[in-house]
């Protein structure tokens, strides 16, 4: 159904019924059908989580049938930009593995519109270490009235429908959910599955440039195309969301990264289908791809200045394509890239050392104090925070943005790295947050409360996002090397150190900083890690994440150790990172330890050695 | 009737201060205070923010040319434009 609707040029865009859209600057989205009623009100968090778990679970279940497969031991990694409110993503998760009897490691991705690039990205990094032989990946996502407001007050929607790289600018907004079962080839091989694809690499890259707008000449999606592989690709799949910023930025990234080729976007037909996007858009460029076509950019017929070269106008042709790329970019200066095809030489892997450990909290800055800090609970000092942030000033952010910047200006501090024009990409973040800001989320609400729908501004809309942190962090630190936040609960610190370490060994790169941060709860401060290349007392030397109930043979995968450290899991992951500082002191006296935290949903282990 | 600079300028404090929520006093806004980069700090999506903030309190639209640039130098550029524009201070 869906590759003749894609052939037939039939768009998902229409009138939205859900809500009123009369404060918003058009009345056009790609809403999933008998979805309207009952209506969604402002404020109807839990309505929009409902929808968001429904959609997930429906393409989770058609997927898997796809697949011809109903063994329990799938991973579940699901991109998504809703908001955590009333629910966790923790909780959100559990409700999706449950329905679809998934047993193995579960986590969120949440970098915005890229959310679902970058969780088939984070799946297939999990299948290469051998962290599961089948993982369900994708996003799923909703459009709720807050969404659409925000879409609208940062001057971005379209009043008709959306019509990429053409003469009128603007996106349509979309949602749904895109799910693919992604394997190990040599599983897949075993059990005579059907290939439909194979993912050869994947990127990730921040632009460190602004809140919304991205990078002008692309250079953030340049970089992430680049560490997906070299190439050379016969395709890309673009974001193309119609915007004036996306689309001159993208194709100048593009041209940048893997020259000329021809490039599509589906947002005609499917809207921006945000946290869901990538994932839809790349289950339609391989349905396509199996008849030896490319899905065309609906929707546009007059193209405007700075469009792609080969922008691929309807109707669908026959373009055989050998190797080819996703791509896409996010509010925050997020961005992700997929290549597809068969595979290339990766770049050699390199050690992995810790460089610094750090925390900010009730009991002040770093670590003397800490472990009493935490036990006693309390509130973490803002302003001691921010005094730690030198670059700007920081009053206008929440404060998990500044709990965050100040744990990683520490981090870069106590490594001694300084932060140039010549080493800005080679240096990443990984953020796991078990909850955004609960003061953005709240100050949207009232937002709306108090003016109506229309009423949201922008720079709260903008900050409300799961990536916002992690976005704050490239920009005020000029970090420009990979970045993801990942959001599994108490094992978010712990998971996100694991893709940290990850990306640090397979990418050429100088350090990566793992952060997690709680403005909510008991105790309320943040935790980073530092991994770096240059060697120090501490080699990281293996790491592994599985399902929750699968801890011994996590930690066999990631390396026995003459100790072993546990990790009691906090409310916010932060323990996960800042409980590194006895794991360093613990490894100098036993020679090697391997620290370790399991929750109901993931494992997650890393092993630590005495270097000489 | 319309507004005189020091209506406006009250307006553009309110605004400042309740919709964007800036974290300063209402005296630290002073007419010569540049409102984005070493002044106010703003960036371009507070300036969305601000451009309704305005257009609610005056029913003035800044416009997005280079006349709404030079007007949202500073907060006396602002008041400047909003008196040329003839605005009125829209009470609640």
């Amino acid at each position: 159904m869906l590759r003749a609707a894609i052939e037939a040029g039939q768009t998902g865009i229409r009138p939205v019924q859900r809500f009123d859209t009369s404060a918003f600057d058009s009345d056009l989205a790609a809403l999933v059908p008998g979805t309207d009623t009952p209506p969604m009100l402002p404020g109807a968090s839990e309505r929009a989580q409902e929808l968001m778990v429904q959609f997930a679970v429906a393409a989770g279940r058609e997927a898997l049938l796809h697949a011809n497969w109903a063994g329990a031991e799938v991973a579940l990694v699901l991109g998504t930009n809703i908001e955590d409110r009333e629910r966790t993503y923790e909780d959100l998760l559990d409700q999706v593995a449950t329905e679809l009897d998934l047993r193995g490691a579960r986590l969120m991705t949440s970098i915005a519109c890229a959310s679902a690039a970058s969780a088939l990205g984070t799946a297939a990094r999990m299948i290469e270490r051998g962290d599961a032989s089948i993982v369900l990946a994708g996003g799923s996502d909703v459009i709720t009235p807050w969404v659409m407001a925000g879409f609208s007050v940062v001057g971005v929607l379209k009043p008709g429908p959306c019509t990429p790289f053409g003469a009128a600018f603007g996106l349509s907004l979309g949602e749904g959910a895109g799910l693919l079962v992604l394997e190990h080839p040599a599983h897949a091989a075993a059990r005579g599955a059907v290939v439909r694809g194979l993912i050869c690499g994947a990127g990730l890259a921040a632009d460190g440039f602004h809140l919304t707008r991205p990078d002008p000449d692309g250079r953030g999606l340049a970089a992430a195309a680049q560490r997906a592989g070299a190439g050379p690709y016969g395709y890309v799949n673009a974001h193309g969301t119609g915007t004036e910023a996306n689309d001159a930025a993208e194709v100048r990234g593009v041209v940048r990264a893997v020259g000329e080729v021809p490039m599509s976007s589906g947002k005609g037909l499917f809207g921006h289908a945000q946290g869901a996007a990538a994932a839809i858009e790349v289950i339609s460029t391989l349905l396509c791809m199996e008849r030896g076509r490319v899905p065309p950019t609906w929707g546009t017929t007059d193209l405007r200045a700075g469009a792609p070269a080969e922008p691929l106008l309807g109707p669908s042709r026959d373009l055989p394509i050998e190797r080819w790329l996703k791509v896409s970019a996010a509010f925050g200066g997020a961005n992700a890239a997929l290549a597809f095809g068969p595979a290339t030489p990766t770049l050699g892997a390199g050690p992995v050392y810790l460089g610094a450990v750090e925390a900010v909290g009730p009991h002040g800055v770093g670590l003397q104090g800490l472990a009493g800090g935490y036990q006693r609970g309390g509130e973490v000092d803002l302003g001691l925070a921010e005094q730690q942030c030198r670059r700007s000033d920081l009053s206008r952010e929440d404060p998990t943005g500044v709990l965050v910047v100040s744990t990683a200006t520490r981090l870069l501090r106590a490594a001694g790295l300084r932060m140039q024009r010549n080493n800005r990409r080679m240096v990443g973040v990984i953020v796991g947050q078990a909850r955004t800001s609960h003061t953005t989320v709240e100050r949207m609400h009232q937002e709306i409360e108090d003016d109506g729908p229309g009423g949201v501004r922008a720079g709260t809309f903008a900050r409300a996002s799961m990536v916002a942190a992690a976005g704050l962090v490239t920009r005020e630190l000029g970090l420009h090397g990979p970045c993801n936040v990942l959001s599994c609960g108490a094992l978010s610190g712990l998971v996100a150190l694991v893709e940290a370490a990850e990306h640090l060994r397979s990418n050429d790169l100088t350090a990566m900083l793992a952060l997690c941060a709680t403005e909510t709860g008991p105790w309320t401060g943040a935790g980073g890690v530092l991994l770096q290349r240059e060697p120090t007392a501490v080699q990281v030397v293996g790491w592994a994440i599985g399902g929750g109930s699968h801890e011994a043979h996590t930690i066999e995968r990631s390396g026995a150790a003459e100790h072993l450290m546990r990790i009691v899991p906090d409310a916010s992951g932060a323990a996960g990172l800042w409980g590194f500082a006895q794991a360093q002191n613990l490894c100098e006296q036993h020679g090697s330890v391997v620290v370790v935290g399991s929750s109901l949903g993931i494992s997650a282990a890393i092993t630590l050695r005495r270097a000489r | 009737m319309s507004a005189n600079r020091d209506e406006l300028m009250e307006m553009v404090r309110d605004v400042l201060l309740g919709r964007l929520k800036l974290r300063l006093e209402r005296d630290q806004i002073q007419p010569d205070t540049p409102l984005f980069g070493t002044g106010l700090g703003l960036d371009s999506v507070d300036a969305v923010d601000l451009a309704v903030g305005i257009e609610e309190g005056s029913g003035i639209k800044v416009p997005e040319d280079w006349r709404g640039r030079v007007a949202l130098r500073s907060v006396n550029q602002l008041v400047g434009f909003l008196l040329e524009e003839g605005a009125d201070v829209r009470r609640s």
